[in-house]
């Protein structure tokens, strides 16, 4: 077991800004974009920051927010809210209640174009999710699962499943 | 992965085995806080917290219940903040009863720590609840 190390210094003067008042249930970075989903104000939809500012948000669908690349998404309410966001350099998954979409960089006017690939299987509850580089474990309402390369297994047959 | 006759379960190749220890949060201390939100004069009890790993320091972004109110910070530390109504306050007017983190989330971009953040509280009556929550970012 290696050694425990104490946490570093915490910054000083580290000032907190609430650069949009539309709260939501989850986020995640995703390639040069901060996106939070779950938003009070819809909660089947996300919504992503200026590409390359993370304190920049402009309302989506306005002049400002199509310069900027920021925009929103919503999706099917049939598949219940956003509960979770897993992304990396490359796409991101967006898992609503019992549906999980792709999310990929394509610029322009689109910005991100969306794959809803799996409809059955989400992530069941915010905070039941978890991402290792590649790999996205979660729950939804069948079982426990891993998501790789668009890829969903079961891990949870039998004795988990049953049991939890 | 295989499976070798345990029932159902498999068995992962690549598995992490041995734990990374754990890093202690100063939220006990009445120097961990910040006077401006957290604990004022004396010490208040935390009601409820959790917290994220971030960055590869061993540092947690931290979001606790206190003194009636919603914090965030790094490792138990209020920073300052520009955000006008920081720390958030219940402010139902009643002892405290109890009290959770129910959502946090956090991610890192351009230097930013990103968070969402969801508190409730119930009150000594058990007949009021409140929620208080951010979306927001720190210099991290």
């Amino acid at each position: 077991m290696s050694k425990a190390s104490p946490p570093s210094n915490p910054p000083s003067g580290s000032a907190y800004s609430i650069p949009i008042t539309d709260d939501g249930l989850c986020c995640a970075a995703f390639r040069d974009f901060v996106v939070v989903g779950g938003l009070d104000s819809d909660p089947y939809s996300i919504r992503w920051c200026a590409i390359g500012d993370p304190t920049d948000w402009p309302t989506p669908a306005t002049d400002d927010a199509r310069s900027k690349q920021a925009g929103s998404q919503t999706f099917k309410s049939e598949f219940g809210v956003v509960t979770a966001i897993a992304g990396n350099d490359f796409y991101m998954y967006i898992f609503q209640t019992n549906a999980i979409t792709k999310g990929t960089y394509v610029g322009g006017d689109v910005v991100i174009s969306f794959d809803t690939f799996e409809e059955g299987r989400g992530c069941i509850a915010p905070g039941r999710m978890a991402q290792i580089d590649d790999k996205v474990f979660f729950s939804s309402g069948k079982g426990y699962h891993v998501l790789e390369n668009d890829q969903i297994t079961d891990i949870g047959l039998s004795i988990v499943d049953d049991s939890y | 992965m295989e499976d070798e006759g345990n029932d159902g379960l498999t068995v992962a190749d690549n598995v992490i085995h041995e734990p990374e220890g754990y890093k202690s949060i100063g939220l006990a201390s009445a120097g961990a806080f910040s006077t401006t939100g957290g604990l004022a004069a004396s010490v208040h009890t935390v009601m409820a917290c959790a917290a994220r790993p971030v960055g590869d320091g061993g540092d947690y972004f931290t979001a606790w219940v206190a003194n009636d109110t919603l914090h965030v910070g790094l490792n138990g530390v209020t920073g300052t903040t520009a955000v006008t109504g920081y720390p958030l306050t219940f402010g139902v007017g009643s002892t405290l009863a109890s009290a959770t983190i129910g959502v946090l989330d956090v991610c890192e971009s351009y230097g930013k720590i990103f968070f969402v953040v969801r508190g409730y509280k119930q009150t000594a009556g058990l007949t009021t609840s409140a929620s208080k929550t951010m979306t927001g970012y720190m210099d991290y």
